[in-house]
């Protein structure tokens, strides 16, 4: 359904990635590991157009959108849509209005009509408490659980989580991990998830990606991972500071 | 050119580009103007009328010391000044005064929106970041620095002809002699001031797009906006003026 080749990026003179190259399979969970810095955010941002690639082409459904112009990113980012790595409310905005923004844009609805959808929508997820909140009341969890609502709401099929769990409490994380699991099982939504958390790769990863240095270290299930011998990912895995791994 | 450079370039042409385009206008956007109207215009009246006041003040001070020095006699002073602060001084400072007051508000919120990647989310809303966040500070812009000159050339006419009485005993109609006054530095206020107003939050806007880096990159795109905008009204009032002095 996605698939990167070769690709490229820089910013200045910082050579983030390196000729990566990756197929993303329809319906399943595939996370992207690596340490802070090593470009996760950067790749995934390449599928909905955040990033363009300096070379080398990311492919939707076979076709290469690299050079695609903003405007034709807009119907794809309805189909693919992208949870980002901050809690990326809009700050002006109430909850309601935060969900509704998308909504009306997307579908081109009135605002009304977009708030209606939107706040019906809120009482499904059972949020509808916080509707009418502004978002600097509400702590980062929460923040995050509705910008994951508020990417949901479009009904897309294919998400891009970056780093889901990352300052949840761990039942809020539990119920992030099995709603990534549900989304893929019972929707068929692809799902590409930035995590560091060891938990949810072992617990709901297809598919695991472990990006060091700018290329692709690693690729497969979990399980391959657990059992890897090279230094770079066993010191991933175990967390220890010294070791081969350049930070 | 360095790649800064090149982000900047580049993203400067995607707003102008944006900003040309055509969009509807809802009730969303009207609000947004109207913010925006409030921010560059009301919020920046005070502080333009007050140091246009205390300019007035000074140039009419200093001149008239001066005059009384060489010719003896400061009552040329008031008619001398005021052309020049119609076609230079207000318009000039005006735009100094947004660009610092409007053009660092602006690279300040949407820098911080940049690295909160609150930018990004708005484009996965496929709402344009250009429309949402510089265009409406665009127009208003348009709009109000030549109505803050407009305040400002006025504050300090006040204040100089205040000043040529109190202190030189000039009386206020010798001072407003509009003799030397001519439309063409009307014109040349109103080239200069709209020009302003179109610069300001482009350069500030493009500031705030093109931040990276955290906290420490939303400063330095604070810093640059005052900074690139400040130098770009200094740079359009010598073209505009020269130009306009070729006519003369
Ligand atoms: N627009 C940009 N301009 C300049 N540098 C950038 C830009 N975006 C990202 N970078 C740099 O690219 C590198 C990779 O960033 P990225 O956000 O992809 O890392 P990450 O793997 O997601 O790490 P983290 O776990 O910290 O989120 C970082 O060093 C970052 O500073
Ligand atoms: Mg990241």
């Amino acid at each position: 359904m996605i698939e990167f080749k070769n690709v490229s990026k820089a910013f200045g003179d910082r050579q983030i990635l390196k000729g990566v190259s990756l197929t993303v399979d329809a319906g399943k969970v595939l996370f992207v590991i690596g340490k802070s810095g090593a470009g996760k955010s950067v790749l995934t941002k390449h599928v909905v157009g955040l990033v363009r690639p300096d070379s080398g082409a990311v492919l939707f459904d076979g076709v290469d959108v690299s050079s695609w112009t903003e405007e034709q990113f807009y119907p794809l980012r309805k189909r693919c849509t992208m949870v980002l790595q901050h809690s990326t409310l809009f700050d002006s905005m109430t909850i309601v209005e935060n969900v509704a923004l998308p909504i009306r844009k997307h579908r081109q609805l009135g605002w009304n009509a977009a708030l209606e959808t939107a706040t019906s929508y809120l009482n499904d997820v059972g949020m509808a408490e916080y509707a009418k909140r502004m978002p600097d009341t509400l702590g980062d969890g929460l923040r995050k659980r509705i910008a994951i609502a508020r990417a949901l709401a479009l009904q897309p099929q294919c998400v891009i989580f970056d780093e889901p769990t990352t300052g949840l409490d761990p039942q809020s994380a539990i119920q992030v991990d099995g709603l990534i699991r549900s989304l893929a099982d019972r929707f068929s939504v692809t799902c590409i998830v930035v995590s560091h958390d060891l938990r949810s790769i072992f617990s709901i990863a297809d598919r695991v990606v472990m990006l060091y240095q700018g290329q692709v270290l690693l690729d497969g299930p979990a399980d391959v991972f657990r059992r890897s011998e090279h230094p770079v990912v066993k010191q991933f895995m175990s967390g220890v500071p010294d070791g081969p791994m350049e930070l | 050119m360095s790649a800064q450079t090149r982000v900047f370039l580049g993203n400067m042409a995607f707003v102008i580009k944006k900003m040309m385009g055509r969009k509807k206008t809802d009730r969303a956007s009207r609000l947004r103007f109207w913010s925006a109207l409030n921010d560059v215009g009301i919020n920046s009246v005070f502080f333009i009328v007050i140091t246009l006041g205390f300019v007035g003040t000074i140039m009419m001070l200093h001149g008239g010391y001066q005059a009384a020095r060489i010719i003896g006699d400061s009552n040329l002073v008031g008619p001398q000044i005021l052309p020049l602060m119609i076609r230079q001084l207000g318009p000039t400072l005006a735009g100094l005064m947004v660009a610092t007051r409007v053009g660092t508000g602006m690279a300040a919120r949407i820098g911080s929106m940049v690295v909160t990647e609150q930018v990004d989310a708005l484009r996965l809303s496929n709402a344009c970041p250009v429309n949402y966040l510089i265009t409406p500070s665009w127009h208003a812009a348009l709009v109000m620095v030549p109505i803050l000159s407009i305040f400002g050339i006025t504050a300090a006419f006040f204040s100089g002809m205040l000043t040529a009485y109190v202190v030189f005993e000039t009386a206020p109609g010798v001072y407003a002699d509009w003799s030397f006054v001519s439309g063409l530095d009307a014109v040349e206020a109103l080239i200069k001031s709209i020009s302003f107003g179109a610069v300001i939050p482009l350069i500030a806007g493009t500031c705030g797009l093109s931040t990276h880096g955290g906290s420490a990159g939303v400063g330095r795109a604070t810093t640059n906006a005052v900074v690139l905008s400040s130098l770009a009204v200094i740079i359009l009032d010598f073209f505009i003026g020269a130009l306009i002095l070729g006519l003369r």
